[in-house]
């Protein structure tokens, strides 16, 4: 199963690393109005500075290209020697570091075109900006009623799980039933589309760009902008509801595991495949649009990279990306400083979850009985259960995995410790799951199910409980 | 109509958005009886702050370019009124003009083209 989930990993994340190279390392630049977080001028049409941008594009299109290339080595590599430890983790951290690296020779191309442009002497228009009067709070594609209908499909389909997996209603052959990743799976999903909802909103509400003197060219522009952003929006909460109805589907049929890793696996390529669709489109309108361009804002200075806006004079928090699609926030916006300080914290944050979990996973686990204490030690003492306050001691090889429930913990191959419920019973775990022994320890206050690394250590363990 | 606006200007923002909504009334990309956007909808398209746009506001009513009400919210007025005289501002700021352009060098028939230019622009071209 890892050698599947590692290239399982690869073959969702390649394709969206080829997509963010399609969109933030363009090959045809001059035809973009905005190229590696630059605004596209006349001046870059010239023979020499067209020649000097190709370099510095091409050397940033080059690195991204060796990243993607190292990152599709990396994650086959990890995949076919799923063996070692720490491979899922790994993994894991392979595609983090992609993402993340994928966004420094954009900053260094953006860095170079920027002093290119100073020794050009081409000066922003810093400070300026053109608003449509006519247009002002008028051009709008957001409608929440289609919004509405799947929110209902994906209400109605995590209601459906955690009513079977809270027995309300039984459906033969629904193995799956109270192990909860119906519910898990399905609230994600809710959670997806009900978080698209304000996304699609606030994509709305983005300033109208201002590309003529014509407000009716304006008002076309953006209205084609804002359906195209509207129908990816949408298209994304229809993408989740046909995941969700057909993960349901084959938790009914097929085994948990699979039935996730399938669905999610098309529900990643239904994605990428809507964003390619969106792309074109976006493709489509600028083109169109190209001779009817007359105004023009060069506000480069303002974005840092080229990856975040900072602008004091500018109270709007909500601005459109330049690299990549969607919104970004204002960073001198009071709020977006909040959201750019929690963004790095979440970063570092699942960087530390990542770190710990890679750092569990390489750790053995051990369970000894020392001074009078059976002691449950992985990176620090889990577990210490006094051994005159042990009730019952037994050793437990037929641990039916369809009869256990996590309610708090950790739950990978080769560890499972924390709060689970096995028979409607509540208990500690602290066991290798791929063993089929444990001990069940009955103690004053807690039912714990341990075992060690190997089968021998735990039961030199329940010998020495037993005398 | 557009508007543009430049930050780093002398000119306040409340006062440029007054003067192009001004100029735009005078060469007709505005027309009279026109809506305009509401105070809170131009501060956001803008991203400044509801104050300025509404003191730019303030200032084309209390001038008799615009009519507001709480119901309607802002429209060019249907019927200006004309003194038929250049206000003492005005007057002013177009005294400063012709004397820079008499240290500058320019000829009274050149700067009198240009002002009869820039009332032939302002009359959208009519």
């Amino acid at each position: 199963m890892g050698f599947w989930i590692s290239l399982m990993m690869v073959g969702i994340t390649l394709p969206v690393g080829l997509v963010i190279l399609a969109i933030c390392y363009p090959k045809n630049r001059q035809k973009k109005k905005i190229f590696y977080g630059i605004r596209n001028r006349e001046e870059y049409e010239d023979e020499s500075v067209c020649a000097k941008l190709d370099e510095i594009c091409g050397k940033a299109r080059k690195r991204a290209l060796i990243l993607t290339l190292c990152f599709a080595v990396i994650g086959v590599l990890l995949a076919v020697f799923n063996k070692i430890p720490l491979s899922m983790t790994l993994c894991t951290l392979n595609v983090f570091a992609y993402i993340m690296l994928m966004l420094v020779p954009f900053a260094f191309c953006n860095r170079d075109i920027k002093t290119l442009k100073r020794e050009l002497s081409l000066d922003g228009d810093t400070g300026i900006s053109f608003t449509d009067l006519q247009n002002a709070d008028t051009v709008h594609a957001f409608r929440p009623v289609p919004f509405l209908i799947p929110l209902v499909f994906l209400l109605a389909g995590f209601c459906f799980s955690l009513m079977t997996d809270l027995k309300v209603i039984t459906i033969d052959g629904f193995t799956s039933a109270g192990t909860f990743s119906a519910t898990m799976m399905s609230g994600i999903f809710l959670f997806i589309g009900l978080i698209m909802l304000p996304i699609a909103y606030v994509m709305d509400r983005q300033r109208n760009q201002v590309i003529s003197e014509d407000s009716a060219v304006n008002a076309n522009y953006n209205r084609a902008i804002k359906r195209c952003m509207f129908g990816l929006n949408l298209a994304i909460d229809w993408c989740t509801v046909a995941a969700m109805i057909g993960m349901i589907l084959s938790l009914l049929v097929f085994d948990a595991e699979v039935a996730i890793l399938v669905f999610y696996g098309l529900y990643m390529a239904a994605l990428v495949f809507a964003i390619v669709v969106y792309m074109v489109r976006m493709n489509r309108i600028e083109l169109r649009y190209r001779e009817e361009t007359s105004v023009t804002v060069d506000d480069d200075d303002k974005w840092v990279f080229g990856l975040f806006y900072y602008n004091r004079n500018d109270r709007k928090l909500m601005v459109e990306k330049r690299m990549g699609i969607g919104t970004t926030v204002n960073m001198a916006h009071p709020v977006g400083k909040v959201l750019g300080a929690f963004l790095a914290l979440a970063l570092v944050g699942t960087l530390l979850c990542m770190v710990w979990l890679g750092m569990m996973e390489a750790t053995p686990i051990r369970v000894y009985n020392e001074d009078g204490r059976v002691i449950c030690h992985q990176l620090r003492d889990e577990y210490v259960i006094e051994v005159s306050g042990i009730k019952a001691v037994s050793l437990v090889d037929d641990l039916d995995k369809k009869d256990v429930v996590r309610s708090a913990g950790t739950s990978m191959p080769g560890l499972a410790k924390g709060r689970f419920i096995v028979d409607d019973e509540k208990c500690r775990f602290f066991m290798n799951p791929d063993f089929d022994l444990c001990i069940r320890i009955e103690s004053s206050d807690w039912v714990y199910y341990i075992s060690g690394e190997t089968k021998e250590e735990t039961e030199e363990l329940y010998r020495t409980l037993v005398k | 109509m557009i508007i543009k606006i430049d930050e780093y200007s002398d000119t306040p923002i409340y006062q440029q958005i007054r003067n192009q909504i001004v100029m735009g009334i005078s060469d007709g990309r505005l027309s009279a009886g026109e809506q305009l956007p509401t105070v809170r909808a131009l501060a956001l398209e803008m991203g400044i702050n509801t104050m300025t746009v509404s003191k730019a506001y303030q200032m084309l009513k209390s001038e008799g370019y615009i009519l507001t009400d709480r119901k309607n919210g802002a429209r060019v007025r249907q019927e200006l009124a004309q003194s038929g005289s250049l206000s003492d501002a005005n007057l002013l700021e177009l005294k400063r003009i012709a004397s820079e352009a008499r240290l500058s060098g320019v000829k009274k028939e050149t700067l009198l083209h240009v002002i009869e230019d820039a009332y032939k622009d302002a009359k959208g071209g009519r």
